[in-house]
């Protein structure tokens, strides 16, 4: 923690839109008046939250799968203060039309342990479907399955969209149909309990800017993928074509609720899979800035 | 003086400035590798790692010994092939995952290729090495004696230039461990280095230690068995070392 400044993690990632749009913008800065923001951008939840344990950030938006390792493995050092994205995540296939196709077959996460690493698994053992899951990064996934080489993948978008524009891939499964109301936790804004307690206004400044970008995405959502996208483009080289753009915003919903329960019980499927040891997750979720 | 060492670390990970969830101590590492050990993804972790290693290795010195023995007799190898094994030398073999996956896809064929990347070119450059270092009279007399073709290779050539062969085989050992462990940790399934990479997704820290930990006794076990042998035979082979 360093006084005077506010470091943020977040990802170039569709699913982060409203850091993509509050950084780029000056949301984020205006809120917090004299603190001075300090953004920083990541490819991957571990190393987010590693940064973030380890003392080099003081908060990060992040998928829910490392905000729960974070949680747990640092015994609560770190807290959820707000949600930011749910849907926009699911199964997505070349050939395969039904479940039961993908036995034996190679089926990517982007991650090990992360959000939709945790949803395939816990899908796969609750369908009692054997597949080979391979963990790899979302452009490698692209490139196999392109080439034949991989034959299904959970993702996040807009690696969905861009599956289905560019390799040919369809929707097999939308993980908002597997979750009560349609709604689970994509990504999240973490925060170290430390940076809560001590820094409280600074805190709250964020937050307010968070829910004010993610109420200006809920009034203007076409301005704010618009926006999200330059955002993107800035970061990675590459915007976004339109048409993938729409459709990896049709299946997502940006939000500031945390959605404690869906966050909880996709924990639990964590656990089940031994990713972590077990543990009480109550503790996870802190709204009291909302 | 390792104990000491050990109660150092043990202490730093207690009461130094860092989180004890990112600088465990021995025991913490100790606990994990045990666990490991039990459950069995150790045992699979290294027998995965190991099958890999070993048939990535053999080909390396299937190939990499007669073509480091052709480019130092033959001219035109020498000319023509020779810029390319050094030049592509400077290259760690890693560079060569993202062309691999393309090439091979997802498959065990992907790894080898790195692996083999990584160790054959040493094990080339060591041989040739080796029979540079022969003694020009050795290879008169051979000539002298009128002895050609394989006789000439297999029976005056390879023994006289072994010490650098087994030099080769070892730096391409640990070459090919190197290699592996890399692409372990940037794909593939099963493997050691992809428990540690599970390690690191899941901020296990002591999980990460203790596969290094082994990574390190693999290392060690083999240098000691394999090559502290095997180079002990050569020399005393070639009259450096005393038998014992």
């Amino acid at each position: 923690m360093r006084q005077g400044e506010l470091r943020l993690g977040y990802f170039p990632n569709i699913t982060h839109a409203q850091a993509l749009v509050g950084v780029r913008d000056g949301t984020f800065s205006r809120a917090l008046g004299a603190t001075r923001l300090v953004a920083r951008t990541f490819n991957a939840g571990p190393a987010a939250v590693e940064a973030l344990i380890a003392g080099s950030l003081d908060a990060t938006y992040v998928g829910n799968g490392p905000a729960l390792v974070a949680y747990v493995r640092s015994k609560g050092a770190v807290v959820v203060v707000a949600g930011a994205a749910s849907g926009g995540a699911g199964l997505f296939s070349r050939t395969a039309l039904a479940p039961e196709a993908l036995a034996g077959a190679k089926v990517a996460s982007p991650q090990l342990g992360n959000s939709q690493d945790v949803a395939l698994r816990h899908w796969l053992k609750s369908r009692g479907i054997a597949s080979e899951v391979i963990p790899l990064s979302n452009p490698d996934i692209l490139a196999m399955m392109r080439f034949g080489a991989l034959e299904a993948a959970w993702v996040p978008e807009p690696w969905g969209a861009r599956l289905r524009a560019e390799a040919g891939a369809h929707l097999l499964v939308d993980e908002r149909d597997l979750w009560e109301g349609g709604r689970f936790p994509t990504t999240v804004l973490l925060m170290t309990r430390r940076f809560l307690t001590e820094r409280r206004k600074d805190a709250q400044a964020l937050v307010s800017a968070h829910l004010e970008l993610t109420a200006r995405s809920r009034q203007q959502p076409e301005a704010f993928a618009a926006e999200a996208n330059r955002a993107y483009g800035e970061l990675t080289g590459h915007p976004l074509p339109q048409g993938v753009l729409q459709e990896a915003f049709s299946r997502m919903e940006l939000l500031a609720d945390p959605l404690e329960p869906a966050l909880i019980q996709s924990g639990r499927h964590a656990i089940e899979l031994g990713y972590l040891p077990e543990s009480e997750l109550s503790g996870l979720v802190d709204s009291s800035l909302l | 003086m390792g104990l000491l060492l050990l109660i150092i670390w043990e202490v730093a990970a207690r009461f130094g400035p860092w989180p004890e969830l990112l600088f465990p101590g021995p025991g913490a590492v100790a606990k994990s590798l045990f666990e490991i050990s039990i459950d069995g993804r150790l045992l699979t972790g290294t027998g995965r790692s190991l099958s890999r290693l070993l048939k990535g290795y053999a080909l390396s010195v299937a190939v990499g010994i007669p073509l480091g023995l052709v480019t130092a007799r033959v001219s035109f190898f020498a000319k023509a092939v020779k810029p390319w094994i050094l030049g592509l030398q400077a290259l760690p073999s890693i560079c060569w995952l993202p062309l691999a996956l393309l090439w091979f896809g997802l498959s065990e064929a992907a790894i080898l290729f790195v692996v083999v990347m990584g160790s054959l070119l040493a094990v080339a450059i060591a041989a040739e090495d080796g029979v540079k270092a022969i003694q020009p009279q050795l290879l008169s007399a051979a000539a002298t004696l009128g002895i050609r073709g394989p006789r000439f290779y297999l029976g005056v050539l390879v023994p006289a230039a072994f010490p650098g062969i087994v030099t080769g085989l070892k730096l391409g050992w640990s070459f090919a461990w190197r290699a592996l462990m890399a692409g372990e940790l940037l794909f593939v399934s099963g493997g050691l280095g992809q428990l540690l990479t599970f390690g690191r997704d899941l901020l296990d820290v002591p999980l990460v230690m203790a596969v290094m930990v082994a990574i390190v006794a693999i290392g060690i076990l083999t240098d000691r068995v394999v090559f502290r042998g095997l180079e002990m035979r050569v020399r005393r082979r070639w009259g450096l070392a005393h038998s014992r």
